[in-house]
């Protein structure tokens, strides 16, 4: 029982990055996101008798954070999650598959620095505010397609930053 | 892979797609594995420019009749769970870095995080799983779960091999141990009941971890040593005087984005009671556990018999 606590929290410590990034990519705000990352820990160390260890364990606890999701939705009087049981199903899969992908974003603070001050201004308001470029629109006296598009715009540089970086570095691109 | 997706996912993300676009995008996942990986890629950097950037750890307000709430992203997981409280996490971009900071810089940013933290849960390993537990009536410290709300509550649940809980814990203005049957009792001494939590007899609780810390900084050398391992940053802690009070040495593993701490080590350990010379502390979550949670009577049935010892 120890030492299975052990290897659950050591588990889930590598594994919570990808899991993270699942749930924020199936919960409408960051918010909803930390509360269910949050019950997905606990169900993640009460159940991880039933994990398989054959199986990836990053693609397991992602399965928790999806029914830990239905929870919360459901509590909160929606009816089902945003996508359907099929397409959850390859995201758990492609989630799992791209953990890589975790190690690449070691280099965004970097990028980040990187950016001029508009870029940065815009990435403070949606991800140090969770505002939605609608929200964003009316503090920056801009339509919100055109907020969300330069928000897309910043994403795809830091993104070209962080996999030229992460190729310099010599890591798969 | 279709430019058409990549604005698909994007907008996605930013909460902007209708539902037939939903449904669109939700197809394209499920047929196309190529397709779901890049919704993977870029919710993941989604994801990490939220924790990079996250607002601080908002201050919990209190309503009038004293209620705590929440506003904001307060109530983070885990630790992290998460970076869980993302407490500073908004001078990330512009912080240098906890590894380039000297180790009092950085005790003084753990402090500041620890101040933004309620309710806590801990898991408790044995990292000395060999020595035995000298006490047969009280269950062993590993694998315990260990709720703490500051400042000074606290439950500490440990179970018995055959499943049988012991839960000692306190309100913040008494003390109280629930055992697995008999008589419940209560104290307002403030050091009754405590001396399971590891650390507490060794001078080391962090039941209040400002106050932890602090000690920390007077009675031990820091030093910030470069084997953090991947996203977390480690902060060392030597005790100056070995042979007095308290662990020969503590490890704080800690998110360098939020300075919330997500494992302590504490090893060296004085084995008076018997067990174990070496636990570590994970962070589990923060989650509000509410307001009666910290009182005895959350921790057994209305039938027990209580003891007020004082």
């Amino acid at each position: 029982m120890n030492e299975q606590t052990r290897q659950a929290a050591r588990m889930w410590a590598l594994a919570q990055p990808a899991v993270s990034a699942f749930v924020a990519s199936i919960t409408p705000d960051f918010q909803d996101r930390d509360d269910v990352l949050q019950e997905t820990a606990v169900a993640v160390l009460e159940s991880f008798g039933r994990y398989d260890p054959s199986q990836p364990f990053t693609a397991w606890a992602i399965g928790v954070a999806r029914n830990q999701a239905r929870i919360l939705f459901r509590r909160k009087g929606r009816d089902r999650l945003v996508f359907g049981n099929g397409a959850l199903d390859a995201l758990a899969v492609a989630f799992a598959a791209e953990e890589q992908e975790m190690s690449r974003l070691g280099y965004l603070e970097e990028c980040l620095r990187e950016l001029d001050e508009k870029g940065r201004d815009l990435c403070r308001m949606r991800y140090g505010r969770d505002l939605k470029p609608a929200g964003m629109a009316g503090l920056l006296g801009m339509e919100a397609n055109t907020v969300a598009k330069a928000l897309q715009r910043v994403r795809d540089r830091l993104r070209d930053c962080v996999l030229g970086k992460a190729a310099n570095a010599g890591a798969p691109a | 892979m279709n430019n058409n997706f990549e604005v698909l996912v994007h907008r996605h993300l930013d909460g902007l797609l209708s539902e037939a676009e939903t449904a669109e995008l939700g197809r394209r996942v499920e047929c196309d594995p190529q397709a779901a990986r890049l919704f993977a890629q870029l919710s993941m950097l989604h994801d990490r420019m939220s924790h990079l950037l996250g607002e601080p750890a908002p201050e919990l307000a209190r309503e009038p009749r004293g209620r705590p709430v929440r506003s904001g992203r307060g109530r983070w997981g885990l630790a992290g769970l998460l970076a869980a409280s993302a407490a500073l996490g908004a001078l990330a971009l512009f912080w240098p870095g906890a590894g380039r900071l000297g180790a009092a810089s950085t005790l003084e940013r753990l402090m500041e995080a620890s101040a933004s933290l309620r309710d806590r849960t801990y898991v408790i390993t044995d990292l000395d799983p060999g020595q035995p537990w000298r006490d047969s009536r009280q269950p062993p410290i590993g694998g315990a779960i260990l709720h703490v709300r500051q400042p000074g509550s606290f439950v500490l649940i440990r179970s018995f091999p055959d499943g049988r809980k012991y839960v000692t814990g306190s309100d913040g203005d008494r003390n109280w141990s629930v055992p697995p049957e008999g008589t419940v009792r209560v104290s307002a001494d403030p050091l009754r009941f405590r001396w399971p939590l590891p650390g507490h007899v060794h001078g080391i609780p962090f039941v209040d971890p400002r106050s932890d810390l602090e000690e920390l900084g007077r009675a031990y050398h820091l030093t910030l040593p470069a084997s953090g391992s991947g996203e977390l940053g480690l902060l060392r802690a030597d005790k100056k005087d070995r042979p007095g009070r308290g662990p020969t040495r503590v490890d704080l593993w800690f998110r360098p984005q939020t300075g919330v701490i997500q494992r302590m080590v504490f090893e060296g350990l004085p084995r008076e009671r018997g067990g174990p010379r070496s636990v570590a502390v994970e962070l589990a979550g923060q989650k509000d556990l509410g307001e009666g949670f910290f009182r005895h009577e959350a921790h057994h049935g209305p039938g027990r018999a209580v003891e007020e010892e004082d």
